[in-house]
């Protein structure tokens, strides 16, 4: 077991070189430069002469060799800078301290309400087989994994937001400083998100969960007299919801995907909107850091759960 | 068991209200509302207009942009200079004619054959921070604009003089009237504010990009980037009485549907420069308050500088104008708010040349003129555009595939598109849209001798057209009226050679509840006098 | 006497092949939802293949209606802005949709499978490279990963389909390489290795014919989600080219026309919808029918 982590450890490592490598390159291949951009951004009404321009590119390290900047960026990697937004004019750790807390507030929050939902809409649908309650049900999950997310997130700012005029459209409000209406501001974009995990989760666990219902133990359970709900929480349940767990853990990369479109749509200041403006803007800058951190973030998530097969299921093979 | 179900119920019961409740409203709307067709005209609020402005309130405004940048001005971006009028004011700006009128200023003189341009200020007006402004507060903030090299023709000041306590002299090298446009309409920050905010030039830099101290009605009371702002009453404000608000409050929503959705829903009291038509014939079928701004100057711009370009060749710029049918055009994505354009300036601008539209929709006419240039088996050409300007793309594409010409759409991102459009130049065609401001000084920052937005090396411009161009510039002419006869003959000139294809006038409006009383914008993004806002009860 | 033991071995292998087929025909058709997509995804197929044929009106010509005219005999689903048939915009969309979905999925698993094959087959350097890049393209959320890619390469049909593609190369590589690695320690494969077979021969003749049912149920559902991708990308304004139609690009320029013309957003919603909805459906029926140990797993 031990041999196991550190080799899967050591691994991840040689994984993260790669990812560094990948964020850096692809993203320098943008075109355009982004100088001219930053000038674009800021010159609208005035005259920005040549030389500046250059003082400019001396002043970013975009004159040097692009190996030489790939090296100077890891280093300050690794000494927590992540230089400097151009557009934003501001420490880009700073705008992701800004961020993060948002998108992750949001994130796990549908990674939870789409996990229990998940697994309870697939209990319920695998024990209600073919009643009026699975047959409402499962339509409904095949919408969760059809529906454009953010065709949804309209509609649902038209019906709750505008018709019927129970939620706030649109926002993001600390929860520390008033967690009420943060509250009633995260519904939307939490339904929202979880929707598509709720229904994949949901038809995930249905059909595990017929699978283990037909065996052999839950009928010498329902032999033994048990009470519907002994069976399904301590027998059937347990056993159907380690595919489960796997989805939830390649959850983390939709939910990063999902920020993207949900905080356009629901104005809310996450990273994943930065990210969007960061690209069309072409500060690149931003595009690395932010990219990096969301790409450590999963590898650190995958890592945590194969370890944790391990204890989860011990006839799991370290091979 | 029976409890065990009652959670998930709840929650289909929720899921089915969303989809058939959504259902039911769509089969039900499209009966009763058909597209309106609605002219650009100044709607009279439904409720009587109360006569006395009352006090207090905090005005809730929804935008689609929002400052990053508070207070330093060498690195202001358009929208962080109009969204903090709140707090920075301007020295002088225009009137809706487009005649300069003072704001901090209580005068000025121009001297054309001394060069000289005096600034009197008014005084009594004092910073928030409690310093004075004054002559040596404006000589700072023009030497800041002046040694970044972001004050427009900052070039030809020769020196600056206080002359005065109230009184400053530029000294210049070259005189036009368009300069005291250019140098009024700058927005001032507190010199003292600033210097004492760090003790190097780094820190005070950083520590101005988050903070503003002006002079204006309102201070900044609160500011998460990328997402509010929020402007709190000035109580020593100089103008006796004013403002009547106790605060503005600017959310930022990036996407219309979701602002419209706020406004409709109440969340909010005015949505500042909408461009979307939908939303607003919607907004306005609702019976909220319009107030139109001039919109925006849209045009296809070629690269005729290029030898090499089939632009380059008159007879194709013609015909790309004669296979256009500008009206039909604007007629559909504009759903009746977009004015077509003829000539490079429009009906609502004052160097608009009367009765001038050289070159009308006619198909026949671009055909023959292609054959002319040589064209006839057919020519294709790249569009640049965002993405918003992806129906008009579409739109020009049809229309020109008509005549022969194919159209290749390039739809950059924002980074790439402005790269090109301000930096390193484009390839055919561009798709641009410029704002309009109320002057003529338009002309001559997008498109005139030596443009200020645009990268106009591109263009080809005929030594006729910049010949007249710097005669409008003359220094006998002291303001822009003068020099308007001039200005027509420019506009003239650059339609006979073809120079740019002009396309339509979009429309823009900003959009507030019946309660709220806004002169916001008087001229898009240029003009907002916040001061003068003010809520009926409601 | 040698020719008849072959037959023999000819149709002693056979023999459970065609039961397999009865067995996969009635599995794939026990369920309603199954062939329900089955019908969708064929008549979507039709569509796109005679689009020309059945779209009323040329979909990029601006003007053949006015513009965002409500449902009407000529126009069934109306126009939209630039006064162009919807319904005809739709049929063109289907060739586009299932465009983006299958020559991403070809182009990925084109590439994915055999680099997962040659990772699960080679030494441990070559798989350490090959299977650690794929583990590192994995970090990156598909829709992130075809933004950025997207975003360097431009707009256009072709350059969303490419970012789709690298964004799901790993996918395949690691089911092959799992399968790989699994198949290679089974001692009827070892067994013929020690024959002196080829490793090549291996391959083609043992390996992909085990790795061919998971592969299938992957592309298949893989498909779907593409679409959606797709849809999602073409919200953020990178996409198709004018005048080209895609339904998530109708779905976009739609929705602001919500409230006077909600079929010009909810036309195309749910032709995406059905087609991921067909996708899936297919996919699951595959997995049941081919291998029902998949369940869980893909």
């Amino acid at each position: 077991m031990t041999t196991y982590i550190i080799r899967r450890v050591l691994q991840a490592v040689i994984v993260l070189i790669i990812v560094t490598l990948i964020v850096f390159f692809v993203i320098r291949l943008l075109p355009g430069d982004p100088l001219i951009i930053y000038v674009a951004q800021t010159a609208q009404l005035q005259a920005m002469p040549p030389e500046m321009i250059e003082e400019l590119r001396v002043q970013y390290g975009l004159d040097k060799p692009i190996m030489v900047q790939y090296a100077n960026w890891m280093l300050d990697m690794f000494r927590g800078d992540f230089g400097e937004s151009i557009y934003y004019h501001e420490d880009v750790s700073q705008l992701m301290a800004e961020r993060f807390p948002v998108t992750l507030h949001i994130g796990i929050s549908s990674l939870i309400v789409g996990a229990i939902f998940g697994i309870l809409v697939g209990v319920i649908t695998a024990v209600r087989r073919g009643k009026w309650l699975d047959k409402i049900l499962t339509p409904l999950t095949y919408v969760g994994i059809t529906i454009p997310v953010f065709f949804l997130g309209i509609l649902m700012i038209y019906f709750f937001g505008v018709k019927l005029g129970w939620l706030p459209i649109s926002g993001y409000t600390s929860p520390f400083e008033n967690f009420w209406l943060n509250t009633r501001q995260l519904v939307m974009p939490v339904i929202c998100m979880s929707f598509f995990s709720i229904a994949a989760n949901a038809r995930q666990m249905r059909s595990s969960m017929l699978e283990v219902i037909s065996q052999d133990y839950i009928r010498t359970a329902w032999s033994k007299g048990l009470t519907e709900r002994a069976i399904i929480l301590k027998h059937a349940m347990k056993n159907s919801l380690i595919p489960v767990i796997t989805l939830v853990g390649v959850g983390v990369g939709i939910l990063f995907s999902g920020s993207v479109l949900i905080e356009t749509i629901f104005a809310i200041p996450g990273v994943g909107r930065l990210l969007v403006s960061s690209i069309f803007g072409q500060d690149y800058v931003v595009v690395q850091a932010i990219t990096l951190v969301i790409a450590v973030a999963i590898l650190v998530v995958n890592l945590l759960v194969d370890i944790s097969y391990g204890w989860l299921d011990p006839r799991i093979r370290y091979g | 068991m029976k409890k065990f179900l009652v959670i998930p119920a709840a929650l289909i019961l929720v899921c089915i209200l969303v989809f058939s409740g959504c259902g039911g409203d769509e089969t039900s709307t499209p009966a009763t509302t058909t597209p309106t067709q609605t002219t650009p005209t100044t709607t009279e609020p439904t409720t009587p207009p109360a006569g006395t402005p009352v006090y207090g309130g905090t005005l809730r405004c929804v935008s689609g942009a929002i400052p990053n940048n508070l207070g330093y001005p060498p690195e202001k971006a358009p929208s962080d200079n109009y969204l903090m009028l709140p707090v920075l004011e301007r020295v002088a700006e225009w009137d809706e004619d487009g005649n300069m009128i003072p704001v901090l200023a209580e005068s000025w003189e121009t001297d054309a054959d001394a060069l000289t341009i005096t600034w009197h200020l008014i005084q009594g007006v004092k910073f928030t921070d409690g310093t004075d402004w004054n002559a040596e507060a404006l000589r700072w903030n023009f030497q800041l604009g002046i040694d970044h090299n972001t004050l427009t023709d900052g070039q030809y000041v020769e020196s600056l003089e206080v002359v005065g306590e109230y009184a400053l002299t530029m000294h210049l090298n070259s005189f036009s009237w368009m300069m005291v446009e250019n140098y009024g309409l700058i927005q001032v920050i507190s010199p003292t504010a600033f210097e004492s905010s760090g003790t190097t030039d780094e820190a005070r830099t950083e520590w101005a990009r988050a903070n503003a101290v002006g002079t204006g009605p309102f201070t900044v009371a609160e500011w998460m980037r990328d997402d509010h702002i929020k402007f709190e009453k000035n109580p020593d404000y100089w103008q006796e009485g004013l403002p009547y608000l106790d605060a503005i409050e600017i959310r930022y929503i990036p996407d219309a549907m979701v602002a419209a959705a706020t406004m409709e829903a109440g969340d909010a009291d005015l949505w500042m420069a909408v461009s979307t038509v939908q939303n607003i014939i919607d907004l306005q079928d609702q019976g909220l308050k319009i107030n139109w701004g001039p919109g925006m100057f849209v045009t296809l711009l070629p690269d005729s500088s290029n030898p090499d370009s089939p632009l380059a060749i008159k007879e194709v710029r013609e015909a790309i104008e004669y296979g256009l049918n500008r009206p039909a055009i604007a007629e559909m994505l504009g759903q009746g708010l977009y004015e077509p354009l003829h000539q490079m300036a429009s009906s609502t601008w004052p160097g608009y040349v009367e009765g001038y539209d050289p070159r009308p929709y006619n198909p026949e006419i671009a055909i023959g003129l292609l054959d002319q240039a040589g064209k006839s088996a057919g020519l294709t050409l790249k569009v640049m555009a965002t993405s918003a300007g992806t129906d008009a793309v579409a739109a020009i594409q049809s229309y020109l595939g008509e005549v022969g010409i194919t159209i290749e759409p390039d739809i950059a991102d924002l980074g790439r598109y402005f790269g090109a459009v301000f930096g390193t130049g484009w390839t055919d065609l561009v798709f641009t849209a410029s704002g309009i401001n109320p002057s003529t000084t338009d002309l001559f920052i997008h498109y005139g001798p030596s443009p200020m937005t645009f990268r106009t090396g591109n263009i080809y411009k005929s030594p006729e057209y910049l010949a007249l161009c710097a005669e409008a510039l003359d220094p006998m002419y002291t303001n822009v009226l003068e020099a308007l006869p001039k200005i027509k003959e420019a506009i003239r000139q650059a339609g006979e050679d073809a120079m740019i294809v002009p396309l339509w006038r979009t429309a823009e409006a900003c959009i507030m509840q019946t309660y709220v009383h806004s002169e916001y914008p008087k001229i898009h993004g240029i003009m907002w006098s916040p001061e003068d806002d003010w809520m009926e009860a409601h | 006497m040698a020719d008849s033991q072959i037959t023999e071995v000819g149709y002693l292998e056979n023999a459970p092949r065609v039961s397999e087929w009865r067995r996969f025909r009635r599995v794939f058709f026990s369920r309603g939802v199954v062939v329900f997509g089955l019908v969708v995804l064929l008549l979507v197929i039709f569509t796109a293949i005679f689009a020309e044929g059945l779209a009323p009106f040329d979909p990029y010509k601006t003007g053949t209606g006015p513009s965002l005219a409500q449902p009407s005999w000529e126009h069934w689903l109306g126009t939209d802005i630039l006064g162009r048939d919807t319904l005809s915009r739709l049929i063109y969309g289907s060739r586009t949709a299932l465009m983006v979905g299958f020559v991403s999925v070809i182009a990925s698993s084109i590439i994915g499978i055999p680099l997962g094959m040659i990772a699960g087959y080679s030494g441990t350097i070559v798989n350490a490279i090959i299977m650690r890049t794929m583990d590192a393209l994995m970090c990156f959320p598909m829709l992130l990963f075809a933004l950025v890619l997207a975003a360097v390469l431009g707009s256009g049909i072709w350059n969303v389909i490419i970012a789709l593609s690298v964004a799901t190369i790993p996918g395949y590589a690691r089911v092959t390489h799992g399968l790989a690695l699994s198949i290679k320690e089974n001692d009827y494969i070892l067994a013929q290795q020690s024959m002196g077979s080829s490793n090549l021969r291996t391959i083609f003749s043992h390996i992909l014919p085990n790795a061919f049912p998971p592969l299938i149920v992957l592309m298949t559902m893989q498909l779907g989600n593409l679409i959606l991708a797709e849809a999602g990308l073409s919200f953020l304004g990178i996409g198709i080219l004018p005048p080209g139609a895609a339904w998530g690009a109708m779905v976009n320029s739609g929705y602001q026309y919500l409230k006077i013309s909600p079929w010009l957003s909810f036309a195309p919603c749910i032709a995406i919808m059905l087609v991921v909805f067909a996708f899936n459906m297919v996919g699951d029926g595959l997995r049941d029918a081919l291998d029902p140990r998949l369940r869980g797993l893909l």
